[in-house]
């Protein structure tokens, strides 16, 4: 049996979100027809939007925008014409890169450092920012680490000093995973990801608050509000309707699921094994998210070994080919090459059961042990 | 363990494939997973070959676009497949040391330390950690298992053969090694893939160096090794032109050394690294009566037993292979040390560049006996 302790990769359906899609394929045409095949899919669009601003605590006046997935809504917002920026040292690598180009065509880049825990504080943001600063962008949960910002009240020290600055968060981890309520938070616009919570892949949102006016980033067609040219990926919004759905109805369930997995499992590998640290225990986290130091192992090699036993984890740093890169989130947090190489990261669904802590425990034990004495013999 | 005494199906270890993207390795991997091994295919991340090439990649092995392949391969076999990143490794044990060796006037042989450095030393650690005892390859070898040990036997194809570069092989090593391509010749292992449908069945082969695209002596320039202009001399120490650096030759070469004016072809005949003089002469100038041989690894068990009792010096009529590409000439060796060796020409004779490895093989010309690496002549 294999075990995924991988969710935050990507949150494979529910079984139940994929009897809801097989039934969905025949009945639906292209929703800008207007004949009762489009006006199906018209319909099922519709109900997917309301169920994303139901989940996400978006106001009726807010648009949620139908996206490909949080690379495309992160880099809807971060383009010209802001002047000035100040991103998090921690975001994902699709707000970093879409912030670089802004910045090689002109503008002023500022990173906003972290603390060791991977939280971003007051103090760094207010650091951070300076009169010009004209957009700002905090991830409201890390993907590695699972470290949380407190979004509300970084928005609100940005707020006044920076009044007329836009505020975007990249919330792509934390929805499914604690609850969340854009217009609570302050922000101008956020970024979700259908697949961290059990939708398909290529499919996300932006969503926007009332009255704030971005530019599309794809023109030709008057789908989304004109905000998101071309036609709209059905089952994929579908997918994310029905994910939306499912997880609201049970997101506190779900949430204490998942943080008691990851409890015990912390609990047991830290009483099992020596030289094994958690990565921003100090910060609030996601409930199901643990990033490890295991001492004297090579992360990498780890994700191959355990999946060699049906476990699957990931080394922090996502990479098919190549040469993987060390983690720039653990670096930012201070943190050394040599130990940021050393480290995994689990993350688990809250339809998991607390028998697979001891698989996982006693794999990731072996396999390290291994590592510690190949290299001890050389 | 070689691959024709096969352990019953439950009992067969796990093996890691190293899989280069080309259709040996893909055939070596098909041919496992025929025979019911469970199989991990891991390709090595050697080098940057978007930083250090120049040319264009896909002229060598091991480049993104072949990782690309491997992986279609294992898919299609339905076995796991990872990369795995030995740059560091490969920069310290291979690189450097090539260009080291060539900083000296000697000529390297990267293929031998890669084999011996990173496949069966690095490479295996890593299995082991994935659970994996054993480690299979893509050469053109054979291994056998005898009363007293582990054979290694030239493969079948002796066009293709490559145990030359497998002299560094350990008993245990080749305990835990399979070459299943050995057992063929290539044209097999085409029709092989072919008849698998395997992705790579028509891919060209690889050549020379791996890590290098394009001209060697300019990428030892291009990183660092490089020596400046100096001059050809004649073995009387008379100056007969100016070379682009004492790294660009070999001892026999005969090609590309644009000197006119000799009646009869001229030859490299000595390299001196101080002076950055390259000596040229006859073909004549080439012969030796033998040469030295150091850095010895013994390979055959009936060596290893001779040389564990420490009963030197001994002596054997061998097959003495100084290139790759040399069919082998008979020899005399004669063991001073479980480092060292001499080698007197018996029959004929073939020019050796010091730093290039010796392999002797027994006098069938088909088991591996030892070999190491070509001393400097003594002048």
């Amino acid at each position: 049996m294999i075990i995924d302790l991988d969710a935050n990769s990507t949150y494979l359906p529910s079984e139940e979100i994929q009897e809801v899609m097989k039934l969905a394929w025949r009945r639906l045409g292209n929703p800008s027809s207007l004949h009762r095949g489009g006006q199906r899919a018209r319909a099922e669009i519709e109900r997917a939007r309301e169920a994303v601003r139901y989940l996400v605590g978006a106001e009726k006046g807010d648009l949620v925008v139908f996206t490909s997935g949080a690379t495309e809504s992160n880099n809807m917002v971060l383009r010209a014409p802001w002047r000035s920026l100040a991103v998090s040292a921690t975001e994902h690598p699709c707000v970093l890169g879409p912030a670089r180009r802004v910045a090689s065509a002109g503008a002023e880049l500022r990173i906003i450092p972290v603390n060791e825990d991977g939280e971003v504080k007051t103090s760094h943001l207010e650091e951070a920012l300076s009169r010009h600063t004209d957009f700002i962008s905090i991830m409201a949960a890390n993907n590695e680490t699972g470290a949380i910002n407190d979004i509300h009240e970084l928005a609100r020290v940005a707020r006044s000093a920076c009044p007329g600055a836009h505020i975007h968060t990249d919330a792509a981890q934390i929805v499914g995973k604690e609850s969340i309520s854009f217009a609570a938070l302050g922000v101008d616009s956020m970024t979700i990801s259908g697949h961290k919570f059990g939708a398909l892949s290529g499919v996300g949102a932006l969503i926007i608050r009332e009255g704030i006016q971005l530019e599309p980033l794809l023109v030709g067609g008057v789908q989304e509000s004109k905000l998101r040219g071309g036609t709209e990926n059905v089952m994929g919004i579908i997918s994310l309707g029905v994910a939306a759905q499912a997880v609201r109805e049970t997101l506190s369930v779900r949430a204490s699921t998942m943080s008691e997995l990851r409890n015990c499992f912390e609990d047991s590998l830290l009483t099992t094994l020596a030289g094994v640290e958690i990565n921003a225990k100090g910060a609030q986290r996601l409930p199901n998210t643990s990033n490890i130091f295991l001492a004297g192992s090579r992360g990498d090699d780890l994700v191959i070994a355990l999946d060699r036993e049906g476990i699957l984890v990931s080394s922090g740093a996502a990479c098919s080919s190549g040469k993987p890169e060390p983690s720039h989130v653990l670096m930012a947090m201070g943190q050394s090459e040599e130990r940021v190489r050393s480290t995994i990261r689990v993350s688990f669904r809250a339809d998991q059961s607390k028998e697979i802590v001891p698989r996982a425990v006693s794999a990731i034990v072996g396999a390290v042990s291994r590592m510690r004495s190949a290299t001890s013999e050389n | 363990m070689g691959v024709v005494d096969l352990a019953p199906l439950s009992e067969r270890p796990s093996v890691v494939v190293a899989m280069s993207g080309g259709v040996d390795s893909s055939v070596a991997a098909y041919l496992l997973a025929k025979q019911g091994y469970p199989l991990v295919g891991v390709s090595m991340q050697v080098w940057d070959y978007k930083q250090n090439s120049a040319e264009n990649s896909r002229a060598t092995c091991c480049s993104p676009a072949d990782f690309c392949d491997a992986r279609m391969v294992a898919d299609a076999l339905d076995i796991p497949f990872y990369v795995v990143d030995f740059e560091a490794m490969f920069q310290q044990e291979v690189i450097q040391r090539f260009v080291d060796t060539y900083k000296q006037g000697l000529t390297p042989n990267p293929c031998i330390d890669c084999n011996s450095r990173v496949k069966f030393r690095e490479l295996r650690n890593r299995a082991l950690t994935f659970g994996c005892g054993v480690v299979a390859t893509g050469h053109y070898a054979r291994i056998r298992k005898g009363a007293a040990g582990y054979h290694l036997l030239r493969g079948v194809d002796r066009n293709k053969d490559q145990s030359y570069f497998l002299y560094t092989c350990r008993q245990e090593e080749l305990e835990q090694t399979l070459f299943p391509v050995g057992e063929y010749t290539k044209p097999q292992i085409r029709e092989i893939a072919r008849e698998a449908g395997l992705s790579t069945a028509q891919k060209p082969e690889s050549q020379d160096i791996c890590f290098v695209a394009g001209s060697v002596q300019d990428f030892v320039t291009r990183i660092g090794g490089g020596r400046g202009k100096g001059n050809f001399i004649t073995k009387n120490g008379e100056k007969v032109g100016e070379h682009e650096g004492v790294h660009r030759f070999t001892v026999g070469q005969r090609r590309g050394l644009h000197l006119g004016g000799s009646a009869e072809p001229l030859y490299v005949v000595g390299l001196n690294a101080e002076t950055n003089e390259v000596v040229v002469g006859s073909r004549s100038d080439l012969e030796r009566d033998g040469f030295s041989v150091e850095e010895m690894h013994w390979v055959s068990p009936e060596l290893l037993r001779v040389v564990s009792g420490k009963t030197f010096p001994f002596e054997r009529d061998v097959i003495v292979q100084v290139r790759s590409r040399h069919d082998g000439n008979r020899a005399r060796m004669t063991a001073h040390s479980p480092q060292c060796v001499t080698v007197t020409w018996t029959d004929g004779w073939a020019p050796v560049s010091p730093g290039q490895a010796a392999v002797m093989y027994d006098l069938n010309n088909e088991e591996l006996l030892c070999g190491g690496r070509i001393a400097a002549h003594r002048t």
